[in-house]
């Protein structure tokens, strides 16, 4: 499978290098990295002589590697150009974070056709907190990664850096700029998708987190909260069908909505034909529109979901396998 | 018989024809006149039977199941209709569309040739070219009736 690491980076040309290092020394080499350089004044960093080690040492190890500068509207923008590159793999480390040199080969050993992303630890060195830890998506301020554990454990999101089956969620681009609970969003998408997300505390990624850069960068604190209202109505909307498409398709899902009513107690369907669900008690009928504020709508597209899996049975299975 | 018909697909947003509607249906009606037929449609559509029906709610569209023997439609919205309120058997009119995908078996799928269906079956039918010569003559459907 062809792995791309990928770094977004913002402000950060001092802690920068830490990064690049860690992807270059690891055991199992992706194919690519690609750093994304937000930075309001970016530079040529093959002209600074420890930029230019860092990049040998990438040649060395025969690793592939770009620098793209971003178009600084947040990280999440620089991830999803790196979602629909065409790898089959993609691990994203943070700018300020220094994965040990196991991490990648961890992680992808842990990769089946079942599991759609797998992160390790992510600890700061001299913290031992969250002390609780949450696999759930209810609760996101401790999350499981943060504190040391052995093994393997089946969660529901994960957080900061992590490898991830690429092309098949999109990133929510409806975030601003510091793209609050971005990874959250886009991991439990794969969840919902019916993928295993999995975090390993057999691997460390170090996290020297800085008071500045990065999303740091932003002092507005209306980009935090416009971030959070949108995540809150996302999880607020429960279950969630998009029917961004024609009547037909509208009557095709109705057929499987018992089952999902069975199944989830709060469900939400943003749909062109409400009148199709006329009558029906305990749905939260909202249009596209409002939808689309909030998240990627593409991800709950039938017809791509039916042409990226090569669907050949009838449209009512792909919608149970969307939705079921 | 008592037969109700949905003759065509919605209209394209480029204007062009939409490849899913039937090309025989004066044909068709011509040889099927002895019976009884309503048709229903939205505004905008040709009206092909004096019984017609337009822009109606679903009750009525309901309605007008329960009330035919079998009903004939292209691939459309009212094949998902019908499914969701019983296995009342309709014939199917079927050109590039598959109906593996995205009919029922309870019907009659009357589809000319698998080597005409569309190579991108999940693409938008505005990227399509109509072709008449993809589906089944009016003789065909008789033999059903």
């Amino acid at each position: 499978m062809k792995i791309l690491a990928t770094i977004s980076t913002k402000n950060r040309y001092d802690i920068l290098f830490n990064a690049i290092i860690s992807v270059a020394l690891q055991t199992k080499r992706p194919n690519k990295l690609i750093i994304f350089d937000d930075n309001e004044n970016p530079v040529d960093l093959r002209n600074l002589s420890i930029y230019q080690y860092a990049f040998n040492l990438l040649n060395e190890k025969k690793i592939e590697w770009e620098v793209i500068y971003g178009e600084k509207k947040g990280q999440h923008h620089n991830h999803q150009k790196a979602n629909k590159m065409g790898y089959d793999l993609v691990w994203r480390i943070d700018d300020d974070e220094f994965a040990e040199n196991n991490v990648l080969e961890t992680l992808y050993n842990l990769i089946d056709d079942n599991v759609g992303a797998v992160g390790g630890l992510i600890l700061m060195p001299g913290y031992n907190w969250a002390k609780t830890q949450n696999t759930n998506i209810n609760d996101i301020r401790y999350n499981v990664q943060w504190h040391k554990f052995n093994g393997v454990k089946e969660i529901e999101h994960l957080n900061s850096s992590f490898l991830y089956r690429a092309g098949i969620i999109d990133y929510n681009l409806n975030l601003s700029k510091v793209a609050h609970t971005e990874e959250t969003q886009f991991t439990y998408e794969l969840f919902k998708r019916g993928y295993k997300i999995l975090a390993t505390g057999d691997c460390i990624t170090w996290h020297f987190r800085q008071p500045t850069g990065g999303i740091r960068s932003e002092i507005d604190n209306n980009l935090w909260k416009n971030d959070e209202d949108i995540f809150r109505i996302w999880l607020n909307w429960g279950k969630l069908i998009i029917l961004d498409n024609g009547l037909g398709d509208h009557f095709a899902f109705k057929k499987i909505l018992p089952e999902i009513q069975k199944k989830f107690n709060k469900i939400t369907i943003s749909c062109c034909y409400p009148e199709v669900f006329s009558g029906i008690k305990g749905l939260n009928l909202i249009s596209i529109n409002e939808a689309k504020g909030i998240i990627p709508i593409e991800n709950y597209n039938i017809y791509k979901f039916m042409r990226d899996n090569n669907w050949n049975k009838p449209i009512i299975e792909a919608y149970k396998k969307l939705y079921l | 018989m008592k037969i109700l018909i949905s003759p065509f697909s919605k209209k394209l947003r480029n204007g062009n024809k939409n490849p899913k509607d039937y090309p025989y249906w004066d044909k068709l009606l011509e040889l099927i006149k002895k019976h009884e037929i309503k048709q229903i449609g939205i505004a905008g559509e040709k009206i092909l039977v004096k019984d017609y029906y337009q822009d109606r709610p679903f009750t009525e569209i309901k309605q007008l199941l329960d009330w035919c023997d079998i009903w004939i439609s292209v691939d459309n919205w009212f094949p998902h209709f019908v499914n969701n309120y019983g296995d009342k058997k309709g014939i199917v009119l079927w050109g590039k569309s598959d109906p593996k995908l995205f009919g029922y078996d309870n019907n009659i799928n009357l589809l000319k040739g698998e080597k005409n269906l569309r190579k991108n079956q999940f693409d938008i039918w505005e990227n399509e070219v109509y072709d008449e010569n993809v589906f089944v003559l009016p003789e065909e459907i008789l033999k059903y009736l």
